[in-house]
């Protein structure tokens, strides 16, 4: 695969997949509904592009300079958007829809963040940084949360829950979403997490050397 | 094809993904009901359906479509949409005066009721309704709307 193949066409569409079903959300009688990134997504989506930069896993000066043509530099615009939103909507996915989680979650991806960014971690540990950052609301939302909150059946299953809903003042539970829900999501992370690697990266560095034909990407 | 061409293809790409993506944020599609819908196969929550039923017998008519609502989201059923048209037509008749809004308002679920109607829907089985089918329904909303003459609700 090209590199022009890469950047005009595999990675918006894989980023544009990913903002694309990041807000979609599975109820349990089958209806659809697509929510919009809310505006701390776009604050954290912003803190992640620019923890990317800044260890070096994502090189936008590569994609945007003087030395290339201006489809080149519309396709790193393109990019860069893309990736913005992308992440705006993957956090969407992980967080929580209501209740004290949805607040919780927001604080902790955004000191996960923070950290990440003050660490000055490398590309492979920001990128093993990322994966821990969404497989852990992924377990959390889809998982434990999802587990909790669907309807129970039995007398001490629908106790136990009475007795958590309770305990909790209600502020726990979440709204029951379809199984299919936690599929597409966990097929989104991975769309996310591919897109991500296949970034150019600071390391490879600007140019394509003819003698060892080095790309801009990691292979 | 060359680089230059692909960046290009690549840029009408991504533009013709965003417009659609941006589409399905705004319009909010219902991709697998209205699917289903198009198919005959639409979801219905008969519980939902058969509180609204209640709901409508007892005059509850805007507590009814509310249920009706929650049975039938996609509006794809054509017995659920009946009874949602039904309600607009109850609510709005009078035998002396009626509510033409309301009326009108029963218009659009007794067509959607038509169009998505098959043998079998509407039985019968409701001795609380004088119309039985969508386009008895149909035809008397349309009879009603701007009659001023006292006449009796069915």
């Amino acid at each position: 695969m090209t590199a022009a193949v890469r950047e005009a066409i595999l990675l918006p569409v894989l980023f544009l997949t990913v903002a694309l079903l990041g807000g979609l959300r599975i109820a349990e009688d089958v209806s659809w509904s697509w929510q919009h990134p809310p505006l701390f997504t776009l604050v954290l989506a912003l803190l992640l592009v620019g923890t990317l930069v800044r260890c070096r896993a994502f090189a936008p000066e590569h994609l945007m300079n003087q030395s290339r043509s201006t489809p080149e530099q519309l396709n790193g615009v393109v990019i860069l958007l893309t990736v913005f939103v992308a992440s705006a909507q993957a956090f969407n996915l992980v967080t929580p829809d209501m209740g004290l989680p949805r607040p919780l979650f927001v604080v902790l991806f955004f000191i996960l963040l923070l950290n990440t960014l003050a660490s000055s971690a490398d590309r492979s540990q920001f990128l093993g940084s990322l994966l821990v950052i969404f497989g852990s609301g992924f377990v959390l939302k889809f998982i434990v949360l999802s587990a909790l909150s669907r309807s129970p059946e039995g007398f001490f299953p629908r106790l136990f829950q009475w007795a958590f809903e309770e305990l909790t003042l209600g502020m726990v539970l979440q709204p029951e979403l379809h199984a299919s829900t936690g599929y597409i999501a966990f097929l989104t992370l991975v769309l996310f997490a591919y897109g991500l690697i296949r970034l150019p990266t600071a390391e490879s560095g600007g140019t394509v050397p003819a003698a060892t034909g080095t790309s801009l990407y990691r292979r | 094809m060359k680089d230059e061409q692909v960046r290009i293809v690549g840029l009408v790409v991504a533009a013709v993904l965003t417009a659609f993506v941006v589409s399905v944020y705004v319009n909010q599609p219902q991709i697998i009901s209205e699917t289903l819908a198009g198919i005959g196969l639409a979801q219905v929550d008969r519980e939902a359906f058969e509180r609204g039923r209640d709901l409508f017998h007892q005059d509850e008519f805007v507590a009814a479509r509310l249920e009706f609502e929650r049975a039938d989201p996609s509006r794809a059923d054509a017995k659920t949409q009946f009874y949602t048209a039904y309600s607009y037509y109850r609510e709005g008749c009078g035998f002396f005066r009626q509510n033409d809004e309301l009326l009108e308002e029963g218009l659009e679920p007794v067509e959607r009721a038509i169009a998505r109607a098959t043998d079998g829907d509407f039985p019968g089985d409701d001795r609380d309704i004088d119309l039985k089918t969508p386009e008895a329904l149909k035809e008397e909303i349309e009879a009603r709307i701007g009659f001023s003459l006292p006449r009796r609700c069915k």
